[in-house]
């Protein structure tokens, strides 16, 4: 082993040794870079591109409605406008630049050099950006999605929508959503596991807080769209009718799985903007924070109400009054916790002395903006106020109140309150000023007025209106806004290129920061910091100012360069006591290939290629299997000296690694998705019209007892394998075989039930929900089988031992999930017949 | 070891334990009263009140006394939570399972007084 450290190196030398091994590669090999800076500024990058394609796309819409009876577009090109609109603000610019900038920042806020997988973050990146282009592309050859950005049935159902227009959307979206469940893995595991030394939960930075709780959100939030895309493809694509009512589907189902998403994206869109406003304003308030446990909570409770008011973008659908009551409560309610974080803002301001620099500037738009929305919200919150303006521009002016006053401006106050990190220089103020103008003005023009036009009665989504409705005036002064706004972002990118061109330099700290951001040299070097901080207080550079210097000379934790590897600390989840190293990996390919494989099942998808639909997903199979060997050692290897006189077993030989962690994430993620698949084949029982089916499941009963045994018993030698190889006896491999072999005969099993005693998908919503509750559980069988046998091949590699025992415990895990899955499956295909009435 | 207090990470699941009983209440009030509407349990009465509103109001009722009742073994646990870390998470725990807990009670109260299946 050879080391440089601390006591042999200067600071430079230390610099030079660590950016060697973590600076991302030019050219070519750039394709390769996992590096969590350069992937985080590849996402906003992107985002910002994506924004200025959306903002176009505005400018067109309001160039359409700036008057009466405007020949500009047809209503073709309009509803692809708005669809498109919608469509790439919400899942190509809102979440992806959260994603950027938690890319970004977690790992500096906390102390690390890196997030807990970086190639995953990488593989995320490539996935947003193929399935992005696509969806962007398909403006271009006239086929862009054209039913709205929630793409309601039955307009998006094959007979209303022939062309694919919606199935660019449904794969589109769906290929943005991977990206978007990986990187919810990644922040969750990273908040919890990967921070610098002393940082237990109280000492967390508040914006760690709001990642964590929105990449919670985000698990749980996006499964019910997928599921939803998923099912909305299959019905497209092979006739399965979930949302056909008269074969028993329901439209309305499509609107409970996409506003069971599309509510809490709200949240989540919202509260790591309000986790920039928390992090910004004691830095300018020269204070700290007031109430940060009842920020905590507050977050924690808005996470949970969220997910209580998708219904309130449904309450014309004829849901009864009882029910509607409960979703009104729900939103009625969230204005407290949200009322928590203003009150805790303020009383910070009141607390220190306001610094009104530009950042600042920003926020006091949000604040006026924000709260606004926040008010129309409740309002559209009591059910009869919403039934006189739903489906108007009211509703427009509302949620862009909500969205560009809760989530854009705070974003671009955290693009000049972090942009001098990236940069290492400071904006020019006067060209800032007049961008803040400009928008603010702007959007208040455009939007304030729309209030109005919905109140007079104008609808959303029409291309175009008669003359002396009242509305012509309020249209062109919303349009004469939104120029002036568009002005406000061009004025804005033009600051954002001086600074980078002309910007004023400055050497660490400019805005007095008081957390490990800027604990660093500026521009931020790849590795972030030199020696990981040992913290005892939330506010570390109050406590030390001139701890970035004392980093810089390697004073810390893992201070040195060890055989060339990246490494960062793990630490206990609660007490942020360090108790592993964890070594990244360095550059690969894999991602990117991994995100072209899944490109290649879209595409083919996409094209009505659905033979070849399972190459992608072989290739990704593939690419997967050696993504994971990468990893790992051939032997246990004695604890290393970490820095301040610990020493720390290597991650692979921790209790808990990252990567055991994020399959418990993963499974969150996917158990929502089972949940909302349970939800939605009980709610077609319930609900949808042209139920009974004329056909049930009819016997089977002894095959579906053999199969589930047979998961059963799969779940079982897979854990008997785990506990062999804990208690390191002999027989692991052999019962992590008979868990694969028992896996693939429960599959058989399920598939043998579908042909011959469930009836066919295509007749009936009951068939096809049948079908897709038991092909979820063969899949899961089937990647079952798989894990097994790489677990049996790291076996006989020599990978597994009874300290590195996560490729022991994984299998047992899934294993464990998919009988459970499958079971549950189970009972709802043989039980519900007989509860609901009809009979097995 | 910092006097942070030593306790594991699975104390962290207090932190949603609270809102975790809310949305159980949630969910069954959302989709009982659906299953009641279907099977016709408002034509169906039971003493002064109808099969519907009865299951609700105790759906209702047995949330809130779980919400309650959560107090009894966060209190427990919380006397074991030492050190600065351990207050924050008394203080945080406690907040956030009374917040659920009232929110409980506000989503449910209209069972007590709206039509149920119009």
């Amino acid at each position: 082993m050879s080391e440089q450290g601390t006591g042999r190196m200067t600071p430079i030398g230390l610099h030079r040794a660590l950016d060697a091994i973590w600076r991302a590669p030019k050219g070519l090999a750039a394709f390769s870079t996992v590096n969590h800076s350069v992937v985080g500024r590849r996402f906003i990058v992107t985002a910002f591109v994506f924004f200025a394609i959306g903002g176009l796309m505005a400018m067109l819409m309001r160039a359409q409605l700036a008057r009466p009876q405007n020949p500009f577009l047809g209503p073709e090109v309009y509803n692809q406008l708005f669809t498109l609109h919608g469509t790439v603000m919400m899942f190509l610019f809102a979440i992806p630049l959260i994603e950027g900038v938690a890319l970004y920042l977690l790992p500096k806020l906390l102390g690390a050099r890196d997030l807990a997988y970086p190639r995953l973050s990488a593989f995320g990146y490539w996935c947003y950006l193929f399935g992005g282009v696509a969806i962007l592309a398909s403006f271009v050859f006239g086929v862009a999605p054209d039913g709205g950005w929630f793409m309601y049935v039955p307009l998006a159902s094959k007979a209303y929508s022939p062309g694919i227009n919606a199935d660019v959307w449904l794969l589109g979206v769906t290929f943005v959503e991977v990206s978007a469940i990986c990187a919810a893995v990644e922040f969750v595991v990273t908040v919890l596991k990967v921070r610098t030394g002393g940082m237990a939960l109280h000492r967390m930075p508040l914006m760690a807080w709001y990642l964590l709780i929105t990449a919670a959100m985000m698990l749980v939030g996006f499964p019910p769209l997928i599921l939803g895309s998923v099912l909305l493809e299959i019905e497209r694509a092979f006739g399965w009718p979930f949302f056909a009512p008269d074969a028993g589907g329901a439209p309305l189902l499509w609107q409970h799985l996409f506003w069971l998403f599309g509510h809490p994206e709200v949240y989540i869109i919202f509260l790591p903007a309000a986790g920039v406003v928390s992090t910004l304003i004691p830095v300018f308030a020269r204070t700290r924070i007031v109430g940060y446990a009842w920020i905590v909570a507050a977050i924690i409770a808005l996470a949970f109400l969220s997910f209580g008011l998708w219904v309130h973008h449904m309450f014309t659908t004829g849901i009864p009054h009882l029910a509607l009551a409960f979703f009104s409560a729900a939103s009625t309610l969230v204005a407290i916790p949200t009322a928590v974080q203003i009150f805790a803002w303020t009383a910070t301001l009141l607390k220190g002395r306001l610094h009104l620099s530009l950042p600042m500037l920003y926020l006091l738009g949000f604040f006026s903006v924000f709260i606004f929305g926040g008010l129309t919200g409740v309002m559209l919150a009591i059910v009869p106020f919403d039934w006189q303006v739903h489906d108007t521009h009211f509703v427009v002016a509302h949620l862009h109140y909500v969205l560009i006053g809760g989530f854009v401006f705070p974003m671009l106050a955290a693009v000049y309150y972090w942009l001098p990190l990236m940069t290492g220089r400071l904006p020019v103020f006067s060209v800032s000023r007049t961008a803040f103008w400009l928008i603010f003005i702007g959007f208040n023009t455009t939007f304030l007025v729309m209030h109005l036009t919905g109140l007079l009665g104008m609808p959303r989504r029409v291309f175009t209106y008669e003359a002396g409705l009242g509305w012509d005036l309020p249209n062109l002064i919303s349009s004469f806004g939104g120029f002036v706004m568009a002005a406000g972002f061009a004025v804005f990118t033009l600051d954002l290129v001086l600074q980078f061109r002309f910007g004023r330099r400055f050497r660490r700290n400019p805005w007095k920061g008081t957390t490990l951001d800027w604990a660093m040299p500026t521009p931020a070097p790849s590795y972030n910091f030199a020696a990981l901080p040992r913290v005892s207080s939330r506010d570390p550079l109050i406590d030390d100012p001139d701890l970035g210097a004392q980093l810089a000379r390697g004073e810390g934790y893992l201070g040195r360069v060890r055989d060339g590897q990246m490494e960062t600390l793990g630490v206990d989840m609660a007490t942020g006591e360090p108790d592993q190293i964890i070594v990244l990996p360095q550059n690969d390919y894999l991602p990117i290939l991994t995100a072209l494989s899944l490109a290649i099942f879209f595409g083919c998808f996409l094209f009505g290629f659905y033979a070849f639909s399972p190459v992608g997903l072989g290739l990704a199979a593939v690419c997967v299997w050696r993504w994971l060997w990468s990893m790992g050692a051939k032997n246990d290897g004695e604890p290393e000296a970490a820095g301040l006189g610990l020493e720390l077993p290597l991650y692979h030989s921790a209790a808990r690694p990252p990567v055991w962690l994020g399959l418990i994430y993963f499974l969150v993620a996917n158990g929502t998705f089972f949940a909302s698949l349970l939800f939605g084949y009980l709610f077609l029982w319930t609900i949808a019209p042209n139920w009974p089916p004329p056909r049930m499941i009819e016997g089977g009963i002894g095959l579906a007892v053999l199969t589930a045994s047979g998961l059963i018993l799969s779940a079982v030698s897979a854990g008997r394998a785990r506990a062999l190889n804990a208690s390191a006896r002999p027989g692991r491999d052999l019962f992590q075989a008979l868990a694969g072999i028992f896996s693939v005969l429960g599959g058989a099993g399920l598939v043998a039930i579908l042909i011959m005693a469930a009836p066919p998908p295509t007749g009936h919503a009951y068939g096809a929900a049948t079908a897709a509750l038991l092909g979820y559980g063969f899949l899961h069988a089937g990647v079952g089988a798989l894990f097994s046998a790489y677990a049996v091949a790291r076996g006989q590699a020599g990978f597994i031992s009874p300290v590195r025992a996560t490729d022991a415990r994984a299998p047992a895990l899934w294993h464990a999930y998919t009988a459970v899955c499958a079971l549950a499956g189970l009972v709802f295909v043989y039980g519900l017949p007989l509860a609901m009435g009809g009979g097995a | 070891m910092s006097g942070d207090g030593r306790f594991s990470g699975l104390n962290l699941l207090w932190l949603v334990a609270g809102f975790t009983v809310w949305s159980s209440g949630f969910v069954l009030l959302y989709g009982v009263h659906a299953i009641g509407c279907r099977a016709g349990w408002p034509g169906m009465e039971l003493g002064p009140l109808t099969v519907q509103r009865a299951v609700l109001l105790a759906i209702w009722a047995a949330h809130l006394a779980a919400g309650l009742a959560l107090f009894v073994p966060l209190h427990s646990a919380a006397k074991r939570w030492t050190g600065p870390a351990g207050d924050f998470l008394k203080g945080a725990s406690a907040l956030v399972t009374l917040a659920a807990l009232v929110s409980t009670l506000w989503i449910g109260a209209p069972v007590l007084f709206l039509e149920t299946c119009r």
